[in-house]
């Protein structure tokens, strides 16, 4: 019975995940349609809406072709081992208070190790296809992520410095007086361009330049095979943003500090209004508009960036950002720790 | 001992002993494929999967952060750069068929060897009267007066209750950190298995660096 409860959890997770992804794409075409002045997909279904549900039927009912020469086995694995660990990261995010399918309490580090892992998927894909194009793409691929996943931990370790826990709730729960933008507004923004490097999206998608290497790694893979990168790729973009939106606003806490208003006026306690408050303060809406607005900015930089050089996506990775955050992760503990304010772990209270 | 607290464990969520055998077959397999693959891409796959397995087999005995922590060091960083050069280096594979029947029985004697005189050194059993075995059998006593309760007549919690006790606050006395624990168990009662391990290391360097040597 328990099994069945849990493959249940799991599918309340990953097909509401599947479907975000899908209007993600059709939200992504429309936005960029709106800011080159064109009209974008507006046939099937009202505005367009269901357009990436017909793209998904066209590719899964195509037949798929494999390269004579390519090893199968890993053409075949490489996708799938994408998709699956790109999934695998919404298992411990908490939605709202209580929601949520694991509260480990090693979930940052969790997120950490999955999307490691998902970094061989392109490498095996690009390596099995026999092709020189995809080859190259899942190199330039895999040296982006490596390099841009040096900042993220690094980043994450100041968060898990300030907040004193590697647990998710815990972080999120810490920002409950001030979310840690404001302490650590600058990382937010580093934090931000190595997750736009982190899921290969325009300006840093070096990976799949149309111009040089035709589609990148994922040019030998077609119809349902390239549906798994599909939606591994979007899949990560707003897994990463929801990061971002748990890391630095709070999650799904509101950003408007209502527990400042609601010690205003301590006498009414069973008012509408303090009941409102409680719902608003933390419900799964605030997480949602969050992360929307982050997935937004990543359509909006798509559409307003060119393309960048490779040489100048690894400089602006090791010379620009990496200094940064370093020079951050010694000086932010000795500001703590020289002030004496240092963070208490809310687990122990 | 008036009530007894059934302390469920969170962090060996599910954990059965038939999923470690399991897990101990796949990374034997994996460590002879390791081996015996032609295509040296082909093998370093074989032995990220072995990390992959050792991994999974920590986390699901308890071992989180050091099963997470080496998925992220060993597989995240250092065999993806290995794999990296190993890609960018082009090889052929027809050239690096060469005749290794002939190593066999070496190394079939080698083996059987290294473990007569291992077996005729080292005594059978390190762990008599020392503080491991007096610290799990106070853990085991514990668990089997809970699973021979027969008032409670529970058998379906038998796979999911990890100890038993008497006090709600011992779950987290017990806990003390997983690397403290094993570097305790290691450098004391174990050290004997630390140095044979480590003879290996170097005996496996040594034997890369012959390989690769140049005669002149």
């Amino acid at each position: 019975m328990s099994n069945i409860i849990s493959i249940i959890q799991g599918l309340l997770v990953i097909v509401p995940a599947l479907i975000s992804v899908a209007f993600v794409t059709i939200s992504e075409r429309k936005v960029m349609a709106s800011m080159q002045r064109r009209v974008g997909p507006n046939a099937v279904g009202y505005y367009g809406l269901l357009q990436a549900f017909a793209d998904a039927l066209k590719l899964l009912l195509k037949e798929y072709v494999a390269p004579t020469q390519a090893n199968i086995i890993l053409f075949f694995l490489g996708p799938v081992i994408t998709l699956i660990f790109a999934l695998l990261g919404y298992l411990v995010i908490p939605y709202a208070p209580g929601t949520f399918i694991s509260d480990h309490r090693l979930g940052i580090f969790f997120m950490l190790a999955v999307s490691a892992i998902a970094t061989y998927g392109i490498l095996l894909a690009g390596w099995s296809a026999n092709s020189k194009y995809a080859f190259l793409g899942s190199l330039r691929s895999t040296a982006q992520l490596i390099s841009y996943e040096l900042i993220l931990s690094s980043v994450l370790l100041l968060v898990i410095l300030l907040t004193g826990s590697l647990n998710v709730i815990t972080i999120v729960e810490s920002q409950k007086a001030v979310s840690l933008l404001l302490p650590l507004l600058p990382l937010f923004i580093v934090f931000f361009i190595g997750s736009i490097a982190e899921t290969n999206r325009a300006p840093f998608d070096l990976a799949e330049a149309e111009s040089e290497l035709v589609s990148g790694f994922m040019t030998e893979h077609s119809a349902s095979i390239f549906v798994f990168f599909f939606l591994a790729e979007y899949a990560s973009i707003i897994l990463i943003c929801i990061l971002n939106s748990i890391l630095f606003f709070g999650g799904y806490l509101s950003i408007i500090v209502f527990s400042i208003i609601s010690l205003l006026d301590l006498s009414r306690e069973d008012t509408l209004f303090h009941v409102l408050i409680s719902i608003i303060s933390s419900s799964p809406i605030n997480l949602a508009v969050k992360t929307s607005i982050l997935v937004f900015v990543f359509i909006w930089v798509r559409a307003s960036f060119p393309r960048i050089r490779f040489d100048q996506l690894m400089s602006v990775c090791w010379l620009v950002l990496l200094p940064i955050t370093i020079a951050y992760v010694i000086l932010l503990p000795c500001v703590v720790s020289g002030l004496l304010i240092n963070p208490v772990n809310i687990s122990l209270l | 001992m008036n009530n007894i607290f059934l302390l469920n464990d969170y962090i060996t969520n599910g954990y059965r002993l038939e999923f470690v055998d399991f897990i101990y077959i796949i990374s034997i397999l994996f460590g002879i494929f390791t081996i015996i693959s032609r295509n040296p891409i082909v093998s370093v796959l074989f032995l990220i999967g072995l990390f992959v397995n050792i991994a999974g087999l920590l986390i699901l005995v308890g071992y989180d952060y050091i099963g997470l922590s080496y998925i992220l060091v060993y597989v995240g960083a250092v065999s993806i750069l290995f794999l990296f050069i190993l890609m960018l280096i082009n090889i052929r594979i027809s050239e690096l068929v060469s005749e290794t029947n002939n190593d066999i029985p070496l190394a079939v004697i080698t083996v059987l060897l290294f473990y007569f005189i291992i077996g005729q050194v080292i005594p059978s059993n390190l762990t008599d009267n020392t503080i491991v075995t007096s610290l799990s059998n106070s853990f085991s006593e514990v668990y089997n007066v809970q699973l021979d309760n027969e008032i409670l007549n529970i058998i379906d919690l038998k796979q999911e209750i990890a100890y038993a006790s008497s006090k709600s606050w011992d779950n987290s006395l017990i806990e003390f950190t997983h690397i403290t624990g094993i570097g305790n168990i290691m450098y004391t009662n174990y050290s004997l298995w630390l140095i044979i391990s480590s003879v290996i290391l170097l005996v496996g360097m040594v034997g890369a660096i012959v390989i690769t040597i140049k005669q002149k």
